[in-house]
């Protein structure tokens, strides 16, 4: 279903172009000389729709920003800019005092139940206190009441000896029972949801994840479920958005994303998970590298320094021509001209969409000629996206075209970010 | 064929405040030339107590019995410099967390060179060259050899980790979690480079790991441990095709997958190893357990040729499986 269908209910939560950067520390003396103030791109331009009821799951490697995104809609985290409207109400700079009143309809759910829960506070008492905070209880009495069948709902039985327990006594399960407990016991709207079985023993995950499910049924939730284990979340999700370094790159219905992965990184995700069957082994095209530093994220489409299916307009830059500088190092039998020519790699710059290095005594000629020489054994994209090699000034430059412009484009029924569609 | 390392009646414990933990109790495996055996077993099934034992690293007062021999060297009865000398040049370890086993002091050349000098006596010159030979097979460019370990990402890391355990060509690689804390794109080339080492250098590895995935995807035989005691050890693909203990089943059953239709739980926790469940100490979890299972402890036993389980209705299930 579209979601501008007519019959489509309001959305309990939309986030607009949401970002969330995160101030790069720096010695103080750097900070006055430095003009840009370096961030941590944490989140970076993520918008999505929640509706009510479903299960919407934020999927991606760690660094990519799904953890942020979910601490953000909470207000847990100031974000940068954009817009988070809870039940139709723009909650973006709402103040803390005001905030309070509707922390009672969103809850969160940590990874580490362990350190989740106070070590000196009595799992009753913990599970109790959101009542005691938000005023909802009318005595101790009202309270134990409340948690003893809260307690009952989430099977942290028998909940009478239970009570006066402390976190240390519990199992890792227990604790994640105690803590979807305190979460619950608001009767919230929204609950997040980060990888809430990540900690526990493979024996035990599906037992939390199914009590996750029975309470969003009984008590009408909605979850945003955070995870990096794509099966779980086809197993427990409506709908996912694939997130890689601060963007979603698709997002869609479950059904639709898994059995047919539109986006490039998304593919690469499904194939690279372990299959649990030693018949169905098998070599595997991976992508190369590992997820960039957020500080600086690629340009054009961030995935292009690693994408399978790269093309020529896709952001191409200096420090890809710098990567692939060095990645011929590895290859002995490259080296030695390389180094001759090329000289040391700490020599070349990048900057932008161009790299070079000062050419000192080369022949200016033998060096362009050198440099096109090794882009025509560069993926063909790259070379393809080579602007010009020129000299000036005894500085040799390799610059790159601006990438075509990126947008989420709606293809079979999901949203894609990929210049493919 | 000679195995590279065999474990004979093997046992550890440790003494806690509250007594002895029986960690691991009577294990005996075999790892030949050139093999991966994967450890499989949820928290406290005594998986990294078997990996500290191998490389003579449990902590002190944790009694040691039986036998572990590399060739005909019986490693826990070695102490001091004859162990030290055997660590790191005839087995090697690889934890989970790169960062926490460099000296962020220390560049990556000379974690190298301390490693190579503390076993050999070799010139600079060639330990250099050794360094830059081991760390470009693991695609880490010579040019960051001086830098610290800080200055990489976690999946290099892990590399350089890996290049640093087999600088020295041992003949055992123990792997402990060691892609746990990377993504599933690091962790599928970590693997794979895992693979095309083994058939570069001949080495044997023991993977130690609770993801059944990657033991499916690397291993030749797996070892099932439960509670500190073998449940199951077989060729990888009888033991995902045709398990036969009722603890192999069950965690197989419980890992969630793409394919995954219902979910599955085992039920109950793994047990407390100061005080462990009699007879067979799965019987408290098993949903087939008779009143015999809490009585007697089952032997380990072979069910198939290579496959042998401790479960007093091994029999039963092999039935089953063949009249299936």
């Amino acid at each position: 279903m579209p979601p501008s269908s007519p019959q489509a209910p309001a959305p309990l939560l939309e986030v607009r172009d949401l970002f969330v950067h995160f101030p790069v520390k720096m010695p103080f003396i750097q900070r006055l000389f430095s003009f840009n103030r370096l961030a941590v791109h944490a989140v970076d331009g993520v918008s999505f729709t929640l509706r009510p009821g479903e299960i919407f799951g934020l999927v991606g490697e760690s660094g990519c920003g799904k953890t942020t995104v979910g601490r953000t809609i909470l207000r847990l985290m100031q974000p940068t800019s954009g817009r988070i409207k809870f039940e139709g109400v723009d909650i973006t700079r709402t103040k803390e005092r005001r905030l309070r009143p509707l922390r009672k309809r969103m809850q969160i759910i940590f990874q580490d139940p362990h350190a989740s829960l106070n070590p000196a506070m009595t799992i009753g008492h913990a599970i109790g206190h959101p009542l005691k905070i938000h005023g909802l209880a009318s005595g101790d009495k009202d309270v134990r009441a409340r948690v003893l069948s809260i307690m009952q709902e989430v099977g942290l039985t028998p909940a009478e000896q239970l009570y006066s327990k402390y976190p240390s006594d519990l199992s890792g399960g227990q604790k994640q029972r105690a803590v979807i407990a305190r979460a619950i016991i608001l009767v919230p709207k929204l609950i997040v949801a980060d990888e809430p079985v990540a900690m526990l023993d493979m024996s035990i995950r599906a037992k939390i994840l199914e009590l996750l499910l029975n309470l969003k049924r009984k008590f009408d939730l909605t979850y945003i479920f955070i995870t990096h284990d794509l099966a779980t979340a086809k197993f427990v999700c409506d709908r996912i958005a694939i997130m890689y370094l601060g963007r979603i790159v698709e997002v869609g219905p479950v059904d639709r994303i898994f059995s047919d992965p539109k986006h490039p990184y998304t593919r690469a995700l499904l194939k690279a998970i372990p299959i649990p069957d030693p018949r169905r082994r098998g070599p595997k095209t991976l992508p190369k590298g590992e997820v960039p530093d957020a500080v600086h994220p690629p340009a054009g489409c961030r995935f292009h320094p690693r994408c399978p299916a790269v093309l020529a307009t896709c952001g191409w830059e200096g420090r890809d021509f710098i990567d692939y500088l060095e990645e011929r190092r590895l290859n002995p039998e490259k080296v030695q001209r390389d180094e001759e020519v090329l000289g040391p790699l700490d020599e070349w710059w990048a900057k932008g969409f161009r790299a070079g290095r000062k050419i000192g005594k080369h022949d200016p000629a033998q060096l362009i000629e050198h440099v096109r020489r090794i882009l025509t054994e560069a993926q063909p994209q790259m070379n393809q996206a080579v602007r010009d090699v020129s000299v000036r000034d005894r500085q040799i430059t390799v610059e790159f075209h601006h990438p075509d412009p990126l947008s989420p484009k709606e293809v079979e029924g999901r949203l894609v970010e990929c210049l493919l569609y | 064929m000679d195995p590279v390392l065999k474990a004979e009646n093997l046992s550890v414990e440790y003494l806690s405040k509250k007594g002895y933990v029986h960690a691991l109790d009577d294990i005996s495996l075999e790892i030949g030339k050139g093999e991966t055996v994967g450890i499989v077993g949820e928290t406290g099934s005594g998986k990294s107590t078997l990996a500290k034992a191998i490389l003579g690293i449990l902590p002190l007062g944790a009694r040691v019995g039986g036998n572990l021999l590399l060739r005909e060297t019986d490693l826990t009865r070695l102490r001091g410099e004859p162990l030290r000398r055997i660590r790191g040049r005839d087995i090697a370890l690889i934890f989970q967390d790169p960062m926490t086993r460099l000296n962020p002091l220390m560049t990556i050349e000379d974690h190298f060179l301390e490693t190579i000098k503390a076993h050999e006596s070799v010139s600079d010159r060639e330990a250099h060259e050794r360094t830059v030979r081991a760390l470009t097979s693991m695609r880490v460019p010579e040019s960051r050899i001086r830098n610290y370990p800080h200055e990489f990402s976690g999946g290099m890391r892990q590399r350089i980790m890996i290049a640093l355990a087999v600088v020295l060509r041992p003949s055992l690689l123990v792997a402990d979690e060691p892609t746990t804390s990377l993504d599933v794109i690091v962790e599928a080339q970590i693997l794979e480079i895992l693979e095309d080492l083994k058939k570069v250098s001949g080495m044997s590895l023991l993977l130690i790991t609770h993801n059944l995935g990657i033991v499916s995807e690397i291993c030749d035989r797996v070892l099932v441990l439960y509670a500190g005691k073998m449940a199951e050890l077989g060729p990888v693909g009888d033991i995902f095709a045709r398990p036969i203990h009722p603890y192999t089943r069950l965690l197989l059953k419980s890992v969630i997958h793409l394919e995954t239709k219902e979910l599955y739980s085992i039920d109950g926790t793994p047990p407390d190893l100061i005080d462990p469940p009699s007879g067979c100490r799965f019987h408290p979890r098993c949903p087939y357990a008779q009143t015999v299972c809490s009585e007697k402890v089952p032997p380990f036993q072979e069910f198939r040729p290579g496959q042998p389980a401790s479960c007093l209705f091994g029999k039963d299930f092999l039935d089953q499986d063949n009249a299936a």
